[in-house]
């Protein structure tokens, strides 16, 4: 039991708004000063998702998550910065800051959860809460240089995570090592009868680096085109140390990779148009002008407080499940996601883990990609995961042109322990 | 290939208002991002693989459990009248 005192040098621009003195209780938590991500919902503190159009909301109620890191003694620091409505890979697209990457402040930190890996690798928090709906915490871990944890879908409570895509995605922890990471996923991880995709499995948060007679696999598509050579390169490094460590290597492919990127691109914007209906102005949130019509003031309110890749990915939603385009989009897309799932399990009832980088290059500077489709892209790598609802942690593994490269580990679904502890693992051989 | 029509028809379904200069700039884009959608025309009902959730029928008994108050529930709202939210004229 204590109280912290939190002073903050914001130097990257990671936090939206944060507390000076914090009250915390004992556990096993206690005192760690710990960022949440400003789409998990907070009793008491402005919960925004960067966007405008929740300035000024604080929610009655606290997201599970936070509940139970209160109940561990945590000191909850503060909101973390993030692309809007988590829909960016760069955290670029906030209503508010441009979150600077503390290993080179010329470059994005990648996203969405920029904030919460800003603040990690800036010193500023040893933990944080993200949320991954196609690597929105697996790209900043990336490109920052931490390590993070996408869990299996339904192991950790999404009540109070602010939705964007709910079929995809999951709040996880983010830290400086393994360690920290799967202390922080053994608070969060659990049943809770609020969200109904939530599966019974806590975790015990025992780690184990044992890598020898582990299989492998490590799929060509993972190292096809697209991917930076030099990370393809220091990723190949990472493998084969974990492979002198007496791991088995599966050399492996997953043809329905091709498919992944547009499934993922036509369910997240169907999901995403049907749940930001919801922002009306009504309840909460910026006001709307009760002078004009409903239609009217509902879409000046939507075109005012919804920035452009929002108000993008409602349209590209609305399109793809629109009569005419449903059969040709989303049932198709689904029907990829089907594939995706079944390709991954396969695999994974034949090896223990798979293998590959996160992201298929170093984080880059700010404003290099400025066309939608190019910027989806750089998701490759990380959205199957999400898709097949399995396990993905990042892990730095190198550098290239001295910024940080992910080793990313997916394991089969519910099996977070084994990424964890191959992460682990990896960490303890690492040169 | 995406019309300025139907960016005018999706945005009139999903009301988020549009103006000329974003007709022309995200017509451009949805004939891109359609064109590389279109890798999913290659897959067929034989593709489909059934259900892959392992979780199905969550059920819970339907008990009284606190929710939020009326104060609570109106705590973020500007436009309440008489302990309820106020909407524009629909009609």
């Amino acid at each position: 039991m204590g109280t912290l005192s939190f002073s903050l040098d914001d130097k990257y621009n990671a936090f939206l708004s944060h507390k000076k003195e914090i009250p915390f209780g004992d556990g096993p938590l206690s005192g760690i000063p710990v960022a949440i991500k400003d789409n998990i919902s907070t009793l008491d503190m402005q919960t925004t998702c960067a966007s405008q159009i929740l300035k000024g909301y604080i929610p009655p109620y606290n997201a599970h998550v936070v509940d139970l890191l209160l109940a561990s003694g945590a000191a909850i620091v503060g909101k973390t910065n993030m692309d809007e409505f988590a829909m960016g890979t760069t955290t670029e697209t906030s209503a508010y800051t441009k979150t600077l990457n503390p290993r080179d402040i010329t470059r994005v930190p990648g996203g969405s959860s920029g904030g919460s890996a800003a603040a990690v690798a800036g010193d500023l928090v040893p933990m944080a809460l993200g949320s991954d709906t196609g690597g929105s915490i697996r790209c900043p871990a990336s490109f920052c240089g931490i390590v993070g944890l996408k869990p299996s879908y339904g192991r950790v409570s999404r009540y109070g995570l602010i939705a964007y895509a709910n079929s995809l995605e999951q709040i996880g922890p983010m830290a400086k090592s393994v360690t920290e990471t799967a202390q922080l996923f053994s608070v969060i991880a659990g049943h809770d009868p609020r969200d109904a995709s939530s599966i019974t499995a806590p975790y015990e948060g025992a780690l184990d680096p044992e890598l020898k007679g582990k299989r492998i696999a490590v799929p060509e598509e993972f190292f096809g085109a697209g991917v930076h050579q030099g990370v393809s390169e220091t990723v190949k490094t990472a493998i084969d140390t974990i492979a002198s460590e007496g791991a088995e290597i599966i050399p492996c492919s997953i043809p329905s990779m091709r498919y992944a990127l547009s499934a993922y691109y036509v369910i997240c914007t169907s999901e995403a148009a049907s749940n930001l209906g919801r922002f009306d102005g009504a309840r909460y949130g910026k006001a709307l002008d009760g002078k004009k019509s409903w239609h009217d003031a509902y879409q000046d309110h939507r075109m005012q407080y919804f920035g452009p890749e929002v108000r993008r990915r409602i349209l590209l939603g609305t399109f793809s499940l629109a009569a005419g385009y449903y059969g040709r989009y989303y049932h198709k897309a689904q029907t990829a996601r089907q594939m995706i799932t079944k390709e991954y399990n396969h695999i994974l009832s034949k090896a223990d883990a798979i293998m590959g980088p996160t992201m298929p290059e170093i984080a880059f500077p700010f404003g290099a990609k400025n066309d939608p489709l190019t910027m989806y892209q750089t998701d490759i790598l990380t959205v199957p995961a999400n898709l097949a609802g399995v396990p993905a942690l990042s892990v730095p593994c190198g550098e290239v042109d001295g910024m940080p490269v992910g080793l990313q580990i997916i394991g089969a679904h519910g099996d977070d322990e084994m990424v964890l502890n191959l992460g682990y693992g990896y960490e303890m051989v690492r040169s | 290939m995406v019309t300025k029509d139907d960016v005018i028809h999706i945005a009139k379904l999903c009301d988020v208002g549009i103006n000329e200069r974003e007709i022309a700039q995200l017509t451009e884009q949805f004939s891109d991002i359609l064109e590389f959608w279109s890798t999913l025309d290659e897959l067929t009902e034989s593709d489909e693989s059934g259900r892959i959730s392992k979780i199905s029928n969550i059920f819970r008994e339907d008990t009284v459990t606190p929710s939020l108050s009326q104060e609570q529930a109106l705590s973020n709202t500007e436009n309440a009248t008489d302990g309820y939210f106020k909407a524009p004229r629909v009609m």
